[in-house]
């Protein structure tokens, strides 16, 4: 059994690491024996929007796990922290799934590096690297879209704590994937910094063994755009390009990673609000980031076929339809998600509906007889704060998804707002009850078990 | 088995046994009729609610369904009872002795009535059965046991 060590580097990273995220909980598990993902998010701005929420959605889906027994579908694919695998005890804590950054808290970057303690000589040479509105800049909200500045703070991952725990945790046999923005500042900083001191720092334990793993990168080209504002995304494209070439002139030429995957839209932008940093900076969900996501799948199904030269892929849909719906995908991509997120979606409106659950409770046997899924279990608040709260964030993300641009709106209404499929899930409920697990200490086995294997009937039956 | 003593039991019971028309009883009993009867009151709620606990698929039903299941049990045998002692005891139904037609007609009743008392009650004994092995309606029509 092999571990993924995903890091995903800003803005961008979190919503990725978000958007594979949800596709676990529907039921997509990563092959070749990966059997844990380990999320690591790097990103100065701490108190960034987008950050925060896959924190929490981490931390939920990692709580709902830990109260299912050896869940097979929904939330089959296990999440942990570094920190964990260290102490060996599956803490929930969201601060496990982030690496701090030592030094970017409430200081400028002049600060950071000793700007004010320079001589004359080496403040002009600093200037001519950063400008000034750089160098009063304040870190904890990030780069802003500065990958000079980001290189320069970043450069201090393996001092820390958190980098000398991944050390301890990484073991033969476990890949890394890195998540990474080419076109805004911490993520076109941070990945080529991160691979370097991954292929090469050692000064971090079982570095042998890092430098030699398969190592697999998403970098995403400009898919949104910003109002006017701090962060300038006229820029994007030309930083990208700027980017590119050093990508391929250091990091592919030279074959420093297994696989680099592209992504990137330029036809259908999405204008996002312009905030450099902090809670403001909470981007909706996007069809690209779920499309980044599958490419972690596709590392890990390819993960034996890598020949030591560096593998580039993109990707593409099969129809430019609007909205974009299961259809409009590849085959092998509609494979792994079309059933996966139907199932999911199905569940999600079926506990939050009140037709659904809540016509069920004290009616439908599942509820009322050998069963732990009565309406005890339901007024539990472990129930509401895990899988309840887990739903709203899944409902939360599709909607962004079907609201962004390009719109990816793959439900049939019959799935994500009406009712008449309740009757028939509750049919197979009652039917399938006494073929699940159920365990007391792992309150939420029965639930979780029971829709998977449901919605799986409703699917097998065409039924949706 | 002969299930006539039963009969016997609730004529005496409910006083219905005449020796002046002990014909009728002798007529039944040589037809098998009281075997027939007690089948009948036995079947019609087995297969009822055989149905109701393992074909039926509706999966928000109460006990006031059940409690219909077991109307319908009733109404079934009440109606199945009377045409078959109807059709036994058509000769004498049909008598030109009035009297005789009409202690003949009480006795189709009583033995109807009785029958769907029987099937009431074996419906309930074989929806405590039944439902053991219920998925759908384990629960009716009370949870427990």
């Amino acid at each position: 059994m092999a571990k993924l060590f995903l890091f995903g580097i800003g803005g961008t990273g979190s919503r990725v690491i978000k958007a594979v995220t949800m596709l676990f909980a529907s039921g997509v598990k990563l092959e070749n024996g990966f059997d844990t993902v380990v999320p690591i998010i790097i990103d100065p701005d701490t108190a960034n929007g987008d950050l925060n929420r896959t924190k929490k959605i981490l931390t939920k889906y990692q709580e709902i796990r830990l109260k299912t027994e050896n869940p097979d579908g929904f939330f089959a694919q296990k999440i942990n922290t570094v920190e964990n695998l260290v102490i060996g005890i599956d803490n929930i804590k969201p601060s496990g799934f982030e690496f701090k950054l030592n030094g970017t808290s409430n200081q400028k970057f002049k600060d950071y590096i000793g700007y004010n303690n320079l001589d004359d000589i080496e403040k002009n040479f600093i200037s001519s690297l950063f400008s000034k509105t750089h160098l009063e800049s304040d870190l904890d909200v990030g780069f802003k879209g500065n990958p000079n500045m980001g290189s320069v703070v970043l450069n201090q991952f393996t001092t820390s704590k958190d980098f000398q725990d991944f050390g301890n945790a990484f073991a033969r046999g476990d890949a890394i994937f890195i998540i990474s923005s080419i076109f805004g500042g911490t993520g076109a900083a941070g990945f080529p910094l991160l691979l370097k001191t991954l292929n090469q720092g050692n000064n971090i334990p079982n570095s042998n063994v890092i430098s030699q793993s398969t190592k697999g990168n998403l970098t995403l080209l400009p898919y949104f755009q910003l109002e006017n504002g701090e962060i300038e995304s006229e820029t994007f494209i030309e930083k990208t390009k700027t980017a590119l070439e050093y990508y391929n002139r250091t990091i592919i030429d030279t074959n420093q990673i297994s696989s680099i995957y592209f992504l990137g839209d330029n036809a259908k932008l999405p204008t996002y609000e312009n905030h450099s940093g902090k809670k403001e900076q909470k981007n909706d969900a996007h069809f690209i980031e779920l499309i980044g996501a599958l490419s972690i799948l596709d590392f890990c199904k390819n993960i034996n076929n890598f020949n030591g030269n560096t593998a580039v892929k993109e990707f593409g849909i099969e129809h430019d339809d609007d909205p974009i719906n299961f259809k409009s995908l590849g085959i092998k991509t509609n494979e792994i998600i079309e059933n996966p997120f139907k199932k999911f979606m199905m569940f999600s409106n079926y506990i939050k509906h009140p037709e659904g659950l809540n016509h069920a409770i004290g009616l439908s046997r599942w509820t009322l007889k050998k069963t732990t899924l009565d309406n005890n279990y339901f007024s539990n608040q472990s129930f509401k704060d895990d899988v309840v709260a887990f739903l709203d964030y899944w409902t939360e993300w599709v909607n962004e998804l079907e609201h962004n641009n390009p719109t990816f709106s793959p439900f049939n209404k019959s799935i994500s707002s009406e009712n008449v499929h309740f009757k028939k899930l509750d049919i197979f409920n009652n039917l399938l009850l006494n073929n699940v697990d159920y365990s007391y200490e792992k309150e939420h086995t029965q639930l979780i078990k029971l829709f998977d294997l449901s919605i799986d009937k409703l699917i097998e039956k065409k039924i949706i | 088995m002969t299930f006539e003593p039963i009969y016997q039991y609730f004529d005496t019971l409910f006083d219905v046994f005449d020796n002046q028309y002990s014909y009728l009883f002798t007529e039944l009993y040589e037809e098998s009729s009281y075997g027939y009867m007690f089948i009948i009151s036995l079947a019609v709620p087995l297969i009822l609610y055989l149905v109701f606990y393992y074909l039926l698929r509706l999966p928000y039903l109460t006990i006031l369904h059940w409690l219909l299941v077991l109307f319908l049990v009733g109404l079934l045998t009440f109606g199945l009872e009377i045409a078959y002692l109807r059709d036994v005891l058509s000769e004498y139904l049909m008598s030109g002795d009035f009297e005789e037609a009409d202690y003949t007609s009480d006795l189709v009743y009583f033995y109807s009535f009785l029958n769907v008392g029987f099937s009431i009650v074996f419906g309930i004994i074989f929806s405590f059965i039944l439902k053991q092995w219920s998925k759908m309606y384990m629960h009716l029509p009370i949870l427990k046991p």
